[in-house]
């Protein structure tokens, strides 16, 4: 890789700006967005705030006491140089257990014209990639590469639903960290908190690495849940070669 | 000991700088709506900039202290009272135990900031004290707060004991920020999106004036106005959210994104309000008529650098009256007939009053509360103009 990669550098205010790559969701678009954290962050540059990486893009935060707008673009300019954005390197993958017996998954099977076991098959048949985290803490947005279903949103959203619900639409798979309002299908309901703020490491996930849902059966589900719930259970994670 | 939450007010949370660092993880940084009133409060009183305060809303609290301490109110004027008499803004004055502080509706602006010395006390989560109500997360366990609740103070010194620290606040005072009247102008950095909208959009956000809305909290304001026209719908792949981003959602209502904002958005964001104007937008309150107007990031960075200043001279200023002007008007005022006043010892009476260690001379203002029980006394260095001093403080207890 030579030269540098483009992007556009936009200012959110006085204190913060954001580096925009190609306006699409893509897993090489987003590993530029996750190479640029990770080489800004390594920097632990003085006046250089909290990075939040999205779809398309990185924000950052700044002090313009520290920093002006200016020497903020030409640091982050530098940083695209040469920027490796390929996934060369391996993939961490966290095991998500989920019970499929979620409140859509017989309208999902209805919908897309397959058993509801096809159904399950396919969810938990590939990988998803973390994207970013966001909507509420520790709230990943999951896809993978093609859309497997062919449905959308819910005509109405659900004013609540609880937390744990793993939800999907296309490509995209959710999990929902507290109760919140939704407007996604319900495919079925993990055991484990992605999100708690009493354990040492409060979230489970991070963008830039992988999901693999995999199934469980109701007892698998209720023996995990009391684990997890006294901090005792530990979702398999690993690394997968290039 | 701290306080007691005789009655909540609408709406009153714990506050700190915020939550830094975990936007990442979908965490909202919350923190104190006006920044300029937060830091304010906590120079007053002496504290770290960064201490932990109460936030109120257009209807403040009232709590009973279970400690004496050094308080100060800033931000909008909530009409306080200590046990019934008027009690002073933008003043550090000294509560005792037992003492009730009580705040009404607000008079002017929107937000009252309680700070007291040392900083109030609640668990730290993910390096903060600040509460985040719609992620049950900081504060006391994630609530607003109710009444009968207990807020400790940090680094309270034993229950009953004198208030006497090394910091000398009393009657500190600064100037009131002014509320304008009218329509409040908030001067805005253009963009990130500013490109998703029609050149009319554009127009129209820039020259009509906008209404708060009764949908208004530290979330964000919906303003109610002229519908700014996008190119397209206005969604955009979401993106990261700073505090003052006007968001402009497919019906074209913009809403300004405050403190307890989402850390990630899907609307196009057309312009970020200025930091130094983030204030006047946080005591602003539904109903209050607000424009904006597009200045350049270097001129809102420049301006920032200047608020900055100004802060700091201020806090320099505040320091130095507390040793300055206590230390001459003390040693060198009226009555006090000594030729080498660096050479004098004075002692610090009941809360912070500077005097001179010498029975039946005491400062007229001041007041005397309980009989001590037990001192222990500090001796301090302080230079003011060149001229070294020895100060005592002598901390009282009190039963």
């Amino acid at each position: 890789m030579d030269g540098s990669v483009s992007a556009t550098m936009r200012p959110c205010g006085d204190s913060a700006l954001t580096v925009e790559f190609e306006n699409e969701i893509s897993l090489g678009t987003n590993m530029k967005v996750q190479a640029l954290a990770g080489r800004l962050e390594k920097e632990n540059k003085r006046g250089v705030g909290e990075l939040i990486p999205a779809y398309r893009s990185l924000f950052i935060e700044y002090d313009p006491l520290a920093l002006t707008y200016g020497e903020m673009k030409d640091w982050v300019g530098a940083h695209l140089e040469g920027l490796d954005a390929t996934s060369k390197g391996p993939r961490a993958v966290t095991e998500i257990p989920v019970l499929y017996a979620g409140e859509d998954l017989e309208e999902i099977s209805a919908i897309e014209g397959k058993p509801v076991d096809e159904i399950i098959r396919i969810h938990s048949g590939s990988d998803y990639f973390v994207y970013m985290l966001g909507f509420s803490p520790g709230h990943p947005y999951t896809a993978r590469f093609e859309n497997p279903f062919s449905f959308g949103r819910r005509a109405t959203p659900r004013v609540e639903i609880p937390a744990g619900s793993v939800v999907v639409q296309l490509g995209m798979s959710n999990i929902i960290p507290f109760d919140q309002p939704c407007g996604w299908n319900i495919i079925g309901r993990t055991p484990v908190r992605v999100c708690d703020f009493s354990r040492e490491r409060p979230f489970l996930l991070r963008s830039g690495q992988w999901v693999r849902y995999v199934p469980v059966d109701p007892e698998e589900f209720r023996r995990i849940r009391e684990l997890d719930a006294r901090g005792g259970y530990i979702c398999k994670e690993y690394l997968l070669g290039p | 000991m701290g306080m007691e939450i005789v009655s909540p007010g609408l709406l009153t949370t714990i506050q700190d700088a915020g939550r830094k660092g975990y936007g990442r993880f979908g965490v909202s940084q919350s923190g104190p709506m006006d920044k300029r009133a937060f830091r304010l409060a906590n120079m007053l009183v002496g504290n770290d900039r960064d201490a932990t305060q109460l936030e109120m809303t257009l209807l403040g609290a009232t709590v009973r202290f279970g400690a004496d301490v050094m308080v100060a109110l800033t931000g909008a004027n909530m009409q306080p009272s200590l046990n019934g008499s008027p009690a002073p803004m933008y003043q550090a004055f000294a509560v005792r135990a037992g003492d009730v502080l009580a705040m009404g509706m607000a008079v002017t602006g929107c937000r009252a900031y309680l700070a007291v010395s040392g900083g109030l006390d609640a668990p730290l989560v993910l390096g903060s004290r600040s509460t985040t109500p719609k992620n049950r997360l900081g504060g006391l366990e994630g609530w607003p707060l109710r009444a009968g609740d207990a807020v400790g103070f940090c680094d309270g010194s034993a229950a009953g004991h004198g208030v006497c620290a090394a910091t000398v606040t009393q009657g500190r005072r600064i100037a009131p920020e002014i509320t304008p009247a009218g329509v409040k102008t908030l001067r805005v950095v253009m963009g990130p999106q500013d490109d998703a909208f029609t050149p009319q959009g554009i127009h129209d956000f820039l020259h009509t004036d906008f209404r708060i809305s009764n949908e208004s909290d530290r979330m964000g304001y919906r303003l109610q106005g002229a519908r700014i026209a996008h190119k397209t719908d206005g969604n955009i792949l979401s993106d990261g959210i700073a505090m003052g981003s006007v968001q402009v959602p497919g019906d074209g209502s913009p809403i300004l994104m405050m403190a307890d904002r989402q850390s990630i958005g899907g609307y196009a964001k057309i312009a970020v309000v200025a930091s130094v104007d983030l204030p006047v937008a946080a005591q602003c309150r539904p109903g209050d008529a607000i424009r904006f107007r597009a200045i350049g990031v270097e001129e809102a960075q420049a301006l920032y650098r200047a608020y900055e200043a100004e802060m700091q001279a201020l806090e320099r200023s505040l320091g130095e009256w507390d040793t300055g002007k206590h230390v001459q008007e003390h040693l060198l005022g009226a009555g006090s007939s000594t030729a080498h006043p660096q050479e004098r010892l004075w002692e610090a009476w009941g809360e912070t009053h500077l005097q001179e260690h010498s029975p039946g001379e005491r400062d007229g203002g001041m007041d005397v509360w309980d009989k001590p029980v037990e001192a222990t006394k500090r001796t301090y260095r302080i230079a003011v103009n060149g001229v070294e001093y020895n100060v005592e403080v002598v901390e009282y207890g009190f039963d």
